[in-house]
């Protein structure tokens, strides 16, 4: 490509528009964290960032599967429903089955897998919106369970779930739960997973030009039914520290991350287009909308103005560095 | 020109050209027919116009939302609107305490305008968001799906209060009509007239490929901004419906028709990548969804197993227009 400017421009340091985001969004992090900080006593504190690392924890698992599928260019709406199937069934299925804690987990993490692999298979075989897919597979399973409990879960989680999730456990010196260290695993296997391993490169291959993957060799339902069986799995785990969390089953509880895994993804700065962003963004959206509904909470705000402020708030975040670019550019 | 392409000429195969048109309406209209006959095997006087009345004003909102959401779907760039739910809600809410305290002439000259100009209004701000901003439409619907409900949520009306008089006649049998079937005829009308302009051509170019649109001189950012405004009237239609059935107000009436919706539109054989589909196949999936419910709570199947059938019936029927779109490939090709 010729080019107007000098050769010498070339060798200057351009500015990296790619990171914008993700700078961006870790900027908010911090100036939320001083805003909270100034305007409520103790947000500083140890156990005020403890409790917010759970949530970020617990939201940010959830949200991992959510930013895989994303930047593959799908979107997954039963994340919910697969955390409230673990967060009833695992209880449910000891107090009244006689399991294992360690087997109901296996199980509740096969079933899940199989049906992501589904959802993901069904979807792009039949070339239709895995939104609808996992819409529909979400409805079936909240169905299925409320049929199947009767509404009312029995049992309660393992104690050494409930202690894992707990604000006063700490791991060794470090006075934080071992649910950040969870975290912290799922962050490093999804940065490996999707910066160097050659799936990794697919997903994003897949999102940014689904036509061009195919000629690159890629295997589209093979990548998908693979992220959709991963998202599904990651929404198992996350689902585990929901039920240390809530400490018994409830067939509700799942329900704020229908959204919300979606709103980790896009206020980090990772497109729904695809083929761009990443799970440190997600790391920083989680964090943000964490931060964000602590602050409401803690400035005493009803509950309904909650809703409309952080409806706001997403819509400006997004606002700033998510926007898609004019029609005009993207030709 | 080949033999085969001639065949499809309209003069020739008309009905070849109908279903050119219309074939991806099949499975919606193939399940209302069966749901209907079952319905009918269950209610022997399911057809008389008292009992018809009284369906219908249970499916008119969920009906005519479906008809709402499928237009944003259709112009496609992942059009979808998720807060046609809570809208119903603030709608509903914002009338009843309005006309039940005075503020408001319960009269239809004053109580329909109003709801109109807000479902408008809130039409103008989600495609305000989508269009012009170009936030992507499911966050930016997400983000005034959580700010219609909280605006709904903060008015609080009486809870003695109830809706006009006049409004409740629409969920009842109107002479030897049912009632419910007016403000659905209304959203279909309108719409026809929409048809009738070069908006409709716009609106399927654009959700089909929005690039080679532009180029060709479709005003694409107006187009999609008008597809969301539109869309907010047809669920103010909705919300009187609503108001119609419930003669009173809540907070919350309207919110899970959002899922509903949306479930309805896909059935009805609408693509969620735009250009595909219509609101022939709405008004099908929209009553296809109603009916559902309807006959499992006549069947008194317990209340669990509603939200599982829609679940599985989404999928199913997701899966069978995916087979259909498949087939008809095939045969063109």
């Amino acid at each position: 490509v010729r080019t107007l400017a000098p050769s010498w421009a070339a060798s200057l340091p351009r500015p990296r528009t790619a990171q914008m985001p993700t700078l961006l969004a870790w900027a908010s992090v911090g100036a939320l964290f001083v805003a909270g900080t100034l305007s409520i006593e103790d947000f500083a504190s140890l156990p005020s960032v403890r409790s917010l690392l759970i949530l970020g924890a617990i939201l940010g698992i959830a949200s991992a599967g959510q930013t895989l599928v994303v930047v593959m260019g799908g979107l997954d709406l039963s994340i919910a429903g697969i955390m409230t199937m673990t967060n009833v069934m695992i209880p449910h299925l000891m107090a009244t089955r006689g399991f294992s804690a360690e087997a109901a987990i296996a199980l509740t993490l096969g079933i899940s897998a199989i049906i992501g692999a589904a959802s993901g298979f069904t979807s792009r075989i039949l070339r239709v919106h895995p939104l609808l897919i996992t819409l529909g597979v979400g409805f079936m399973l909240s169905g299925l369970l409320l049929a199947w409990t009767g509404g009312a879960p029995q049992g309660s989680a393992p104690t050494w779930l409930t202690s894992a999730v707990s604000a006063a456990t700490h791991m060794g010196p470090i006075p934080l739960p071992p649910v950040v260290a969870v975290w912290a695993g799922v962050a490093v296997v999804m940065w490996v997973l999707l910066n160097r391993t050659t799936f990794g490169r697919q997903v994003y291959a897949l999102g940014a030009s689904p036509e061009a993957a195919e000629y690159a060799l890629v295997r589209p339902v093979r990548v998908w039914t693979i992220a959709f069986a991963l998202s599904a799995v990651l929404a198992c785990v996350a689902g585990l520290m929901l039920s240390g969390f809530t400490g018994y089953g409830d067939v509700n509880s799942g329900d704020p991350y229908l959204f919300d895994s979606v709103a980790a993804v896009v206020v980090g700065g990772t497109s729904l287009l695809g083929g761009r962003g990443g799970y440190g963004r997600t790391i920083a959206g989680s964090l943000i909308l964490v931060e964000i509904q602590t602050l409401l909470v803690g400035l005493g705000v009803e509950p309904a103005t909650q809703d409309a402020a952080l409806g706001v708030i997403i819509v400006a975040f997004v606002a700033l560095y998510g926007r898609e670019r004019h029609i005009r550019l993207r030709m | 020109v080949t033999a085969g392409s001639l065949r499809l000429t309209p003069a020739v195969r008309p009905w070849a050209r109908a279903f050119e048109r219309h074939g991806y309406a099949t499975v919606a209209y193939a399940l209302l027919i069966v749901l209907t006959m079952v319905s009918w095997g269950l209610e022997g006087d399911f057809f008389t116009n008292e009992s018809l009345s009284q369906t219908l004003a249970g499916a008119a909102p969920v009906t005519i939302a479906t008809l709402a959401v499928t237009i944003p779907i259709l112009s496609g760039n992942g059009g979808i609107d998720l807060s046609v739910g809570p809208l119903i809600s603030l709608i509903n809410v914002t009338l009843v305490s309005l006309t039940y305290g005075g503020q408001l002439p319960g009269d239809w000259w004053a109580v329909v305008p109003v709801a109109l100009g807000i479902g408008c209004a809130s039409g103008l701000l989600n495609g305000v968001l989508v269009s012009v901003l170009r936030i992507q439409p499911i966050v930016a619907t997400l983000a005034t799906f959580l700010l219609y409900g909280a605006l709904a949520d903060m008015v609080v009306p009486d809870p003695a209060a109830t809706a006009p008089d006049w409004l409740g006649r629409f969920a009842e049998p109107i002479g030897p009509i049912p009632g419910p079937l007016f403000p659905i005829l209304l959203v279909l009308g309108l719409w026809l007239l929409i048809v009738r302009t070069p908006f409709n051509r716009y609106l399927y170019a654009t959700g089909d490929n929005e690039a080679a649109s532009f180029s060709a001189g479709v005003p694409v950012v107006t187009v999609r901004l008008l597809a969301y405004v539109i869309c907010g009237l047809f669920t103010a239609v909705a919300a009187l419906s609503m108001t119609a059935l419930i003669g009173s107000a809540d907070a919350n009436v309207g919110n899970p028709i959002t899922l509903t919706a949306i479930a309805g539109a896909a059935l009805g054989g609408t693509a969620l990548a735009g250009g595909r589909g219509g609101l022939l196949g709405a008004l099908a999936g929209g009553l296809s969804i109603y009916l559902v419910e309807n006959v499992l709570t006549v069947t008194h199947v317990p209340e669990f197993y509603v939200t599982f059938s829609y679940g599985a019936i989404l999928v199913a029927s997701i899966v069978a227009n995916g087979l259909l779109v498949i087939a008809l490939r095939r045969r063109r090709a």
